[in-house]
């Protein structure tokens, strides 16, 4: 599905260079679950935001699909990444004006599809992921585990091929945690493309795969054992 | 995708309720003022518009030159005795009508009536395109003996039974029959007439040169020439006339002598009377200039307010970061977000002005009466102006959401993500802040020295002492002037009155008299000649500066005949005295000058310049004479006890003498203040719009601190725990906003500086100026927004810190 080729990535402030990834090779396959481990600062946010192009990497190649996309601009970006990429926040970042409906429906709102299709689809993952009850409701007002419910039938309602989730679980009790590992993996199991990452060895192991980072290199890639 | 624009945009200003509120507040103000100031503007252009085929409807002016041959000025009207001449004699005339004004005494069943008549030829109706409510337009001015009546004026004399073929006493003499009632003239128009009474009228027998003298302008004069008739020619033609047929002296020998005529004539479109006259023909005129400060005050207004929508909005997006990162991250591409912030915005400015046409409409009689302007709102509901409304609202609206859509736009997700606070647009929310509060200081400035002027030009020393003198007016109506002595002999044995004089000027009433005055060794000067009875001066508390007063036991003082302009002595002001070459005051006197008829004179007396006139004119070179037959106002000093008692006894004196006339009487000082009513209406409309700029912008100013506090609570929390206190958090604060209104004082003070220096020029006697307003409008604004801020960080600043530090 995507491959990472030497992709560095430096941040430039007024007076400091920070190294945030180095010279990082990764590869990912289509239909894979993979977890991305490191200590905090190790860069794994970069890591997925450049996945996820919110970010361009600045040296290396990012070959999506088939394309290097390393060098292309923010326009470009935005549409590969809204007919491909979803994302679930550590924070939730549901819009507070919006009900949850309206919430969900944001990740059609840019793709051209009509208003009827658009609740359908709403509708559906809605029941998918069971608020659809809580339809109508602002974001303040449901709990936690809720809400990344909601965000994670946001990241999946424009039939995205691979899910990013930045630490999804790092603001939710076990039980909400575990509930939303199992969402996860239910869209795995049905063909999409996972890369997450997370501080938690437990959900860790839901994935197929581990990259552990340190300091902006990949220090290992454990493989789990088929069950 | 409209529709969530919609609800985010409701939401979102539902949400930040303090933020909208002032926005929509400062809108609706700013486009308020913009429509009232509009409105004013086009009611200024309106004027005369009214006239049927005013594209050739002209009024006759002529160019003055002095006895030198020296350009002395652009009178307003040609001499009426030459409009039936010219009328006939030239060809391009299709119609034409003179229009002198006066006001009369009118007197029906024993009631007296003060009443403004104008004198006009039979064509002014179809000239003017009036039809009459009653009555025969085509007769209606045929009989020398007739009177029409505005709608206004009939029913108030005549209540609800109709005036036609009733007969009115003028002046006490004259009887008028009604052949007419009128719609009411116009409001827009540069003429006012309240009745039409047709030239060949015996009222104004007693004043025959109005008529058919060829030195009077007592009136403008409106021709409506033929089609494809061009306006030179025919003042080519008036020219030639005047040569062969005016007075030789004033035209064709000095030609001759190869110098400029008295008077060399010219037409001027009489929609232009309005807006392009001297502005200090009269009270109600309008200029292009005061049109174009009231577009600038508009514009400054709504400006400000825009300013504000512009700056809140930038600071909100600041607050949604969150809100455009997460659309940007589900595909929200550049032209989404910002059709989405354009939206909000001008939903925004379209409430906006919703309630800014409610509040238009609530103050338009207020702000009518300010101009003194008849302003109606109808206007606002035509389909050119809502489609300028609608237009402008649109427009208001984009420009306020342009730069907040920018900084949205630009914003990249990731920063968020990553924890960052964009900074954008810092700089330019300062640069415009610094710009509103340049503006309002200005224009409070502005306001301070136009009220200092008014009260300077009031207050103003006119050479006399004002206080206590009342003028009675209308005594050169035949009726009166007969017993004039009679009467001011009853005033003076008044219980209260202290003085009484008879004078031919008075504040107030623009009359003017004017001749040559010419001295044994050849100097000669055109000079106004004053009458008045030889009491006036003293009672005036006037001081000679060399020589005597007039002296009531020399009968030579008093020597004149009517059909002379001076008396055996008369008095110089100091103009005049210079202007005949007298170095000093003490050389003229004794000195004997001639007058027509060759009066001669002797010169007894030099006095200060008196000042009869606004300070906007400059004082004329002036002699003093006793000349009962040209006084036309009786002056009288009163005593400040018991005034009520000695005003009613005067009136009952009037009234026994005059039975038919009714008085007419004012306190010199109240002219006086009227003379600047103009610019006292000025300094108010100033001082509102700068109030209103003040409050808006200070408004705006709160908005910025409450956000940036808000975004800064975090900070202070942790000072705070850190042992900072609230005094040092406000000092802070205060500093931080500060600063753009100190930097806009140095950019609104030379402006307003320059400016007012140029509108000073304008008055003879000005104000110096003088860092004091400029100051007291910096530092006063500068209060007003420490007060603000300090009151709202200081609340902020005493919250407990945890507050803070949980939120955030
Ligand atoms: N926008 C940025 N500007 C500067 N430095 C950044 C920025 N984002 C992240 N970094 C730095 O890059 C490094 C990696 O950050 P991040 O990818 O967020 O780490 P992680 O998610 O593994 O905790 C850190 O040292 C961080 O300080
Ligand atoms: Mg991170």
């Amino acid at each position: 599905m995507l491959k990472l080729h030497n992709l560095s990535k430096v941040y430039r402030t007024d007076e400091v260079e920070t190294a945030a990834l180095n010279s990082v090779n990764v590869e990912i396959e289509s239909g894979e679950f993979v977890a991305i481990m490191g200590p905090s600062g190790c860069g794994k946010s970069t890591l997925l935001n450049i996945i996820g192009m919110l970010d361009s990497p600045s040296s290396g190649d990012y070959i999506f699909m088939g394309e290097n996309v390393a060098g292309y601009n923010e326009a470009k970006l935005s549409n590969i990444r809204k007919q491909n990429i979803g994302f679930i926040f550590q924070s939730f970042n549901l819009i507070d004006e919006l009900t949850v409906e309206e919430n969900i429906e944001l990740a059609l709102l840019y793709h051209n599809i009509p208003a009827s299709e658009r609740r359908e689809r709403v509708a559906h993952v809605m029941d998918k992921v069971g608020i659809a009850h809580r339809a109508k409701h602002m974001p303040s007002q449901l709990s936690g585990g809720q809400q990344q419910r909601v965000a994670v039938a946001r990241a999946v309602v424009g039939d995205q091929a691979m899910i990013l989730a930045d630490e999804p679980t790092g603001n939710l009790d076990s039980a909400h945690g575990q509930e939303v590992m199992e969402m996860l993996q239910q869209l795995n199991a049905e063909g999409t493309t996972i890369v997450m990452v997370t501080h938690s060895p437990a959900h860790a192991d839901y994935a197929r795969r581990t990259i552990n980072l340190f300091d902006g290199h990949v220090v290992t890639e454990n493989l789990r054992a088929a069950e | 995708m409209f529709k969530n624009y919609m609800t985010t945009a409701i939401r979102n200003l539902l949400r930040h309720k303090q933020y909208t509120l002032i926005n929509i507040f400062g809108l609706a103000v700013g486009l308020a003022a913009c429509m009232l100031i509009l409105l004013y503007v086009s009611f200024e252009l309106s004027y005369d518009r009214w006239i049927p085929h005013n594209d050739r409807v002209m009024r006759g002016q002529v160019y003055a030159y002095d006895r030198d041959g020296n350009f002395s000025g652009d009178e307003e009207s040609i001499q009426p005795v030459t409009t039936p001449l010219f009328a006939e004699q030239i060809d391009g005339i299709e119609l034409y009508s003179r229009l002198l004004d006066d006001s009369v005494a009118l007197a029906v069943d024993n009631q007296a009536y003060e009443q403004e008549i104008t004198i006009a030829d039979p064509d002014v109706f179809e000239l003017m395109g009036i039809t009459l409510i009653e009555g025969d337009v085509s007769t209606a001015l045929d009989n020398p003996d007739s009177i029409v009546l505005s709608e206004t004026d009939a029913r108030r004399i005549f209540g609800n039974t109709s005036p036609l073929g009733r007969v009115v006493k003028i002046n006490g003499e004259h009887d008028l029959r009604v052949t007419g009632v009128m719609p009411d003239w116009p409001h827009a128009s540069d003429l006012n007439v309240n009745a039409f009474i047709p030239a060949n009228t015996a009222v104004f027998d007693h004043t025959p040169w109005r008529l058919n003298s060829w030195g009077s302008f007592s009136g403008p004069s409106y021709f409506r020439l033929k089609e494809g008739v061009d306006p030179e020619v025919v003042a080519k033609e008036m020219n030639e006339l005047a040569m062969r047929v005016g007075p030789s002296n004033r035209y064709k020998d000095r030609v001759d002598r190869g110098m400029k005529p008295q008077h060399v004539f010219h037409l001027t479109k009489a929609v232009d009377a309005h807006l392009k006259s001297d502005a200090s023909g009269g009270d109600g005129r309008g200029s292009m200039a005061n049109l174009l400060t009231a577009g600038v005050i508009a514009f400054l207004i709504l400006a400000i307010a825009v300013i504000n929508v512009t700056n809140l909005g930038t600071m909100l997006a600041m607050k949604r970061v969150r809100e455009v990162a997460i659309r940007k991250a589900l595909g929200a591409e550049g032209r989404h977000l910002m059709v989405q912030v354009l939206v909000e915005s001008v939903s925004l400015t379209v409430l906006s002005m919703l309630i800014g046409v409610a509040m238009a409409e609530a103050s338009l009689p207020m702000f009518s009466e300010l101009m003194n302007r008849a302003l109606t709102s109808s206007l606002i509901y035509e389909p050119g102006m809502l489609l300028v409304l609608i237009g402008g609202t649109l427009l208001v609206g984009v420009v306020c959401g342009l730069y907040p859509a920018f900084v949205a736009v630009r914003f990249r997700p990731v920063d968020y993500l990553a924890g960052m606070k964009p900074k954008v647009g810092s700089r330019f929310r300062n640069v415009l802040i610094v710009a509103q509060f340049a503006a309002t200081i200005g224009l409070l400035a502005t306001c301070l020295v136009v009220f200092m002027q008014a009260e300077y030009a009031k207050t103003k020393d006119a050479g006399f002492d004002s206080s206590q003198l009342l003028v009675v007016s209308g005594t050169s109506r035949p009726v009166v002037l007969n017993r004039e002595e009679a009467l001011r002999d009853a005033f003076a044995r008044i219980e209260g009155v202290e003085g009484v004089a008879a004078s031919h000027d008075m504040p107030g009433h623009d009359y003017n008299n004017w001749n040559g005055l010419l001295l044994d060794n050849g100097n000669s000067i055109d000079v106004r000649r004053f009458a008045m009875s030889a009491d006036l001066l003293p009672m005036l508390g006037v001081k000679p500066l060399a020589g005597r007063l007039f002296d009531k036991n020399r009968e030579a003082d008093a020597r004149t005949t009517p059909e002379h302009g001076a008396s055996g002595a008369i008095i110089l002001n100091d103009l005049a005295a210079r202007a005949l070459g007298f170095a000093t005051p003490e050389e003229a006197i004794g000195q004997e000058a001639r007058t027509w008829g060759d009066f001669r004179s002797t010169i007894v007396g030099v006095v200060e310049n008196l000042r009869v006139r606004s300070a906007r004119s400059e004082p004329s070179p002036t002699y003093y004479w006793i000349g009962p037959h040209e006084y036309r106002h009786v002056v009288l000093k009163v005593r400040r006890q018991g005034m009520a008692d000695t005003l009613a006894e005067i009136d009952r004196v009037w009234r026994e003498f005059f039975p038919d006339l009714p008085i007419r009487r004012q306190f010199v000082d109240e002219t006086f203040a009227e003379f600047y009513d103009t610019e006292r209406r000025q300094g108010w409309l100033l001082l509102f719009s700068a109030g209103v700029m003040t409050a808006i912008a200070v408004m705006g100013l709160y908005g910025l601190a409450a956000l940036a506090t808000e975004r800064r609570s975090k900070e202070i929390g942790i000072r705070k725990v850190l042992g900072a206190k609230s005094r040092n958090i406000v000092r802070l604060l205060v500093w931080q906003f500060s600063t753009p209104v100190l930097i806009a004082n140095l950019i609104a003070w030379p402006i307003a500086w320059y400016g007012l220096a140029q509108w000073l020029e304008g008055f003879i006697d000005r104000i110096g100026l003088t860092p004091w307003p400029f100051l007291v409008a910096g530092t006063a604004v500068l209060m007003v927004a420490w007060i603000t801020i300090i009151g709202h960080t200081l609340k902020v600043a005493r919250r407990s810190p945890i507050k803070a530090l949980r939120y955030e």
